[in-house]
């Protein structure tokens, strides 16, 4: 036995850290809850020894290859010891019941600003197809319009407020509407946002302008009432999810332009992990919107249980927007 | 020289992670995306057995969707910021505060992945003229920003606030002083072991450890004959070179490092020697 110093000293650790390695390793590839409780309790005794022999080697021990050994264990086992305490399915719950609503609930002034820009393009464009039915066609793309425009017929329009589909139908449009269209313009929104948030409003009002549009269509027939009854339902949840959408874009936006006391790319960070909250809690309302949007409204066709669905969609959102952060959530 | 980022434990002591580097990420990234496509292929076969027409490509589209938008984020959820494809190239997502890796760090990375890539080009593929040349135009812009940033992240990085860094197996090699069962027969004097500085002790030690792996003992000796002229060793000393070899690795060892206990760290023969 050689009476080098620093050989003592690895020969007194080596096993400590031979015994890490193994237990990160198994961490990496199992992940932590594959070890047993002593194992539990003895990782984060053997991370800070490794982490003080590190130090003492990279003072003292001039063995090749130590220090780089001592740094890359300790670093894998600080990710380890690091990693979030909940697993995936809790982290997944957690996101649902508090990460997101309190998301919701810090923007809901920004959400309130793209929600009225939203209903003044209802407004405007109700407004103005009433007048000049001949607008319709400026405001509603040919694909959305379907073939249903001034020249369609009463009855070809009160068809599709009332019709019902096979189960496959359903699924079909439940597919098409959730991936197609409003995923896009959720997204749309939020990058958009990086443009200093104009076109987010921009955005949300000729959205506003569409909808608006045809509920003028439908009101010159009379149906102004059923038109709506088809439309709320998931549209509550639908255009709320576009406003949250918004307003994660503009939250972007105003990270960059008005960023307070931190430094702009620190506050763009911050901004975007607000956004990435908003986004996937869009997402997560869009997926229901397209739930209520493909199975109810094709198969209840009676205005009452409508009426009723749009009465619940609409107090559980504003239950879930308007009351205040509960409890704050680290950022 | 690789870059790399370093990070404080609560111990205060730090720990330098080398980054990734884009040949690695695009590798890791078109292995994910390959694991992807054999992921959405499996259940469509099955699906295709079972229906078909409307019912399958609605089902089609949400496999789809759920593969394109979640697939890394579920895995980077559940591997701790490792991928299949990262853990094959040996790559890590990691909180740039050094912090615990959080979900919502995650969703922002690979949200931002679909405004980056595939957004825009789907959009420009379907597009037409200029607003597709400008969408395509954001992609090549958006892929090169982790080559310009300094600390090699992508726009998703930068939001989220993490890193991808390597994080390559620790390899504990053997010691080669430990094995060193010679009693000391040779006495070199503070002169002779100052003519070397801590590279030539690492080289020495490669050289002895690849001797004692697999007997290459043939550059032992012209070595072993440098170092003896080098440091004025008696040149009627005819013992094996190995010999000689282990017994001078040891005494610069031990005199190196009992330098460095008093602070002198000589990293080579170039630096000036100790006065």
């Amino acid at each position: 036995m050689s009476t080098l110093h620093s050989v003592k000293f690895r020969a007194e650790r080596e096993d400590g850290w031979r015994h890490l390695e193994a237990l990160v390793e198994a961490a990496e590839q199992r992940g932590l809850d594959s070890l047993t409780a002593e194992q539990l309790h003895l990782l984060p005794i053997l991370y800070r020894m490794t982490v003080s022999s590190l130090s003492v080697a990279r003072a003292t021990s001039l063995e090749r290859g130590l220090p780089e050994y001592l740094e890359r264990l300790s670093a894998r086992a600080h990710l380890v010891l690091h990693r979030p305490r909940v697993g995936l399915w809790r982290g997944l719950a957690q996101a649902l019941t508090e990460t997101l609503p309190n998301a919701l609930r810090e923007a809901r002034g920004l959400i309130g600003l793209t929600l009225f820009t939203l209903v003044l393009g209802v407004l405007v464009g109700h407004g103005l197809v009433a007048a000049d039915p001949a607008e319709y066609d400026s405001f509603v793309p040919e694909a959305l319009a379907n073939g249903r425009g001034p020249t369609s017929s009463t009855e070809s329009l009160r068809a599709v407020l009332y019709s019902k589909e096979s189960l496959t139908e359903t699924l079909v449009s439940f597919a098409a509407f959730l991936f197609a269209h409003n995923s896009q313009i959720a997204l749309g929104c939020i990058s958009l946002g990086i443009l200093a948030g104009v076109p987010v409003l921009l955005l949300a009002f000729s959205n506003g302008l569409t909808v608006g549009a045809f509920s003028a269509l439908y009101a010159s027939r009379g149906l102004l009432g059923d038109v709506w009854l088809w439309l709320l339902p998931h549209g509550v949840t639908e255009l709320l999810a576009i406003a949250v959408a918004g307003a994660a874009g503009l939250g972007l936006a105003a990270g960059w332009l008005f960023p307070g006391p931190h430094s702009r790319s620190d506050a763009l960070r911050l901004a975007g992990r607000r956004a990435a909250r908003l986004a996937a809690a869009a997402v997560v309302m869009l997926f229901f919107a397209a739930l209520i949007e493909g199975i109810v409204r094709q198969t209840v066709t009676d205005p009452w249980v409508r009426a009723g669905i749009i009465a619940v969609t609409a107090i559980f959102w504003a239950v879930v927007i308007v009351r205040g952060p509960t409890r704050r959530v680290p950022a | 020289m690789r870059r790399t980022v370093t990070i404080y434990t609560s111990e205060h002591v730090p720990l330098a992670w080398e980054l990734a580097a884009w040949p690695e990420r695009v590798t890791a990234f078109f292995l994910d995306f390959l694991a992807q496509l054999l992921l959405l292929l499996g259940p469509l076969i099955l699906l295709a057995l079972v229906s078909q027409g409307a019912l399958f490509n609605a089902l089609g589209v949400v496999f789809g969707f759920v593969m394109r938008n979640f697939y890394f984020t579920l895995a980077e959820l559940r591997g701790n910021g490792q991928t299949w494809g990262k853990r094959r190239c040996g790559l890590q997502v990691i909180a740039a505060d050094g912090g615990p890796l959080e979900p919502g760090m995650v969703f922002a990375r690979n949200l931002t992945r679909e405004l980056e890539c595939y957004v825009p080009l789907s959009a420009a593929a379907s597009g037409s003229g200029t607003m597709s040349v400008l969408l395509f135009l954001w992609f090549v812009a958006a892929g090169l920003v982790p080559l310009f940033s300094r600390t090699g992240q992508r726009l998703g990085d930068m939001i989220a606030g993490t890193l991808v860094v390597c994080v390559p197996k620790p390899s504990l090699l053997p010691d080669v002083a430990k094995s060193l069962q010679l009693k000391a027969t040779r006495h070199f004097t503070a002169d002779q072991l100052s003519v070397y500085g801590i590279k030539e002790l690492h080289v020495l030690d490669e050289l002895l450890q690849r001797a004692r792996e697999k007997d290459q003992s043939e550059g032992l000796a012209v070595v072993a004959s440098r170092i003896r002229k080098k440091i004025g060793w008696d040149p009627a000393d005819m013992s094996p070179p190995l010999d000689f070899l282990t017994e001078f690795y040891e005494a610069q060892r031990a005199h190196l490092e009992t330098r460095l206990l008093f602070g002198e760290r000589r990293e080579s023969k170039r630096q000036d020697k100790p006065t």
